[in-house]
């Protein structure tokens, strides 16, 4: 595994291609502190008003805030509107 | 994204039960774009979903341990869905929008600018000839060769221009101007000064000029000579021809008073009743007095007819000139009005008005006098033969 993974690494970087695309790594973009778009996210693990975590291929996203709501969940992007915290990745 | 599904439609739903986020991945899995989802304080799900996703999520309840309610109907197409039990609401719509596009195929109106010697009905009368009236199609209309046609069916016109605008036939025409005529006689003449003046310019074609600018001459006097003098040589006599500007003023008094004659009702009436439409009447109607006034007394609106069909009743007035004594405001108004249809009447047409100013007096009988001076400028050039 260890292996695949890396050399899928290498290759990507090799010929620069988006990380995102070839290794379906989550793309976290920010928008102030009230927008935020998830691309390649694996599905929702938990929702609540203060709070998301977020499945992705680096592990748990854990979103901090309040008054969250999704404005859009579709396949593999989700977009978070309201009053956001914060965000880390639980386990990597 | 957004105003696309106000036009096609979309459901707010509720989606309660256990699992809620397996479900929604589920969900999201299938395709299936869920929006403003947002955790109520009872713990379901409040999400926004467009009409085919939401049969889609239907299908998919199974998998929910719990339930999926419809909160609120929008849209565009939710909107005429309601309409499918309002028939007759529905077709009149479809009706109205239908006349309106019939109606629109056709001219309804001509509206004609630039007359002041032509009236608007001999232009309307040639728009008859060549089958441009309210009501024809308008597709028969060719612009071109009608404004060509009004100006050759009318030396007064010089040139004619059509427009549509929508339903109107906007008709712009320019006269001709009268060409001065061509004066044939060679009888020798002198030009004098009609009227006194400071003259302002002298302009002599044949002739000789007589006075120069800043002059200020007498009626009769001599401006341009039809006797050319030379020494050494016969006097040679022509037709004096030339322009002659000059400032002239003229004072125009006017007295009324001490009473005015004003019309009052004598008690006799008359009424009638008018039906109309857009503003044209249908009945007519000829008072039996010579001096009268109406009065609208009531209008009703024809109600359940389609078009705007108008039912006037007037009331007209029998009036009687008498003499009324008038107060000294009326009287310096009537004064002042007087003397300036006097102004008006005495004016050459070709006058341009410098200056012009007015006063008036209270007199010891009770009249009111009235003076306008008015400052002019002119030509008071006048031919007189050569004896």
């Amino acid at each position: 595994m260890k292996k695949k993974r890396s050399f899928r690494h290498k290759f990507t970087e090799a010929l620069e291609l988006p990380a995102e695309v070839m290794e379906g790594t989550p793309r976290v973009t920010l928008l102030g502190t009230n927008d935020l778009l998830v691309e390649n996210q694996q599905g929702i693990y938990e929702y609540y008003d203060k709070g998301l975590r977020l499945s992705t291929s680096c592990g748990i996203l854990s979103i901090e805030g309040k008054d969250l709501e999704l404005r859009e969940l579709s396949q593999e992007r989700v977009y978070v509107a309201g009053e956001i915290r914060g965000l880390w990745f639980e386990n990597q | 994204m957004g105003l696309w599904n106000s036009l096609s439609g979309y459901v707010i739903i509720q989606i309660k039960g256990l699992g809620l986020e397996r479900f929604i991945n589920a969900a999201a899995a299938q395709g299936i774009v869920l929006q403003n989802l947002k955790r109520q304080k009872d713990g379901s799900l409040q999400a926004r979903v467009n009409v085919e996703d939401f049969y889609a999520l239907h299908r998919m309840r199974r998998e929910l341990r719990g339930e999926i309610h419809i909160l609120q109907k929008r849209g565009l197409i939710m909107r005429l869905s309601r309409l499918r039990h309002r028939k007759v609401l529905l077709y009149g719509w479809v009706l109205i929008l239908l006349v309106l596009f019939i109606a629109s195929r056709y001219l309804w109106f001509v509206d004609i600018q630039g007359c002041s010697n032509i009236s608007e009905t001999e232009i309307l009368e040639i728009l008859a000839g060549q089958g441009v009236a309210p009501g024809v199609n308008r597709s028969t209309i060719r612009l071109n060769s009608l404004a060509e046609a009004i100006r050759v069916a009318d030396s007064r016109v010089s040139w004619a221009g059509a427009s549509m605008q929508g339903v109107i036939l906007r008709v712009r025409i320019e006269e001709s101007q009268e060409i001065p005529a061509y004066d044939e006689d060679e009888t020798p003449a002198n030009i004098v000064a009609a009227k006194d003046g400071l003259i302002r310019s002298i302009v002599a074609i044949n002739g000789r000029e007589q006075v120069e600018a800043g002059k200020v001459v007498r009626a009769g006097e001599l401006l341009i000579s039809g006797a050319l003098t030379r020494d050494g040589y016969e006097t040679m006599y022509v037709r004096a021809k030339g322009t002659v500007i000059a400032e002239v003023t003229y004072v125009f008094t006017a007295t009324v008073g001490p009473k005015l004659v004003t019309y009052v009702k004598t008690g006799e009436t008359q009424d009638y009743t008018e039906i109309s439409l857009f503003g044209w009447s249908f009945t007519g109607f000829e008072a039996d007095y010579k001096a009268y006034t109406v009065e609208l007394r009531k209008r009703v609106l024809l109600t359940g007819c389609f078009l705007p069909l108008f039912v006037s009743e007037y009331r007209c007035f029998a009036l009687e000139k008498v003499l009324e004594a008038a107060s000294e405001a009326e009287l310096i108004e009537a004064a002042l009005a007087e003397a300036e249809a006097k102004m008006l009447a005495a004016l050459p047409k070709d006058a341009r008005i410098l200056s012009k100013s007015s006063s008036t007096e209270l007199l010891a009988d009770g009249t009111v006098r009235a003076s306008i001076v008015v400052t002019t400028e002119e030509d008071i050039g006048y031919r007189v033969p050569i004896q």
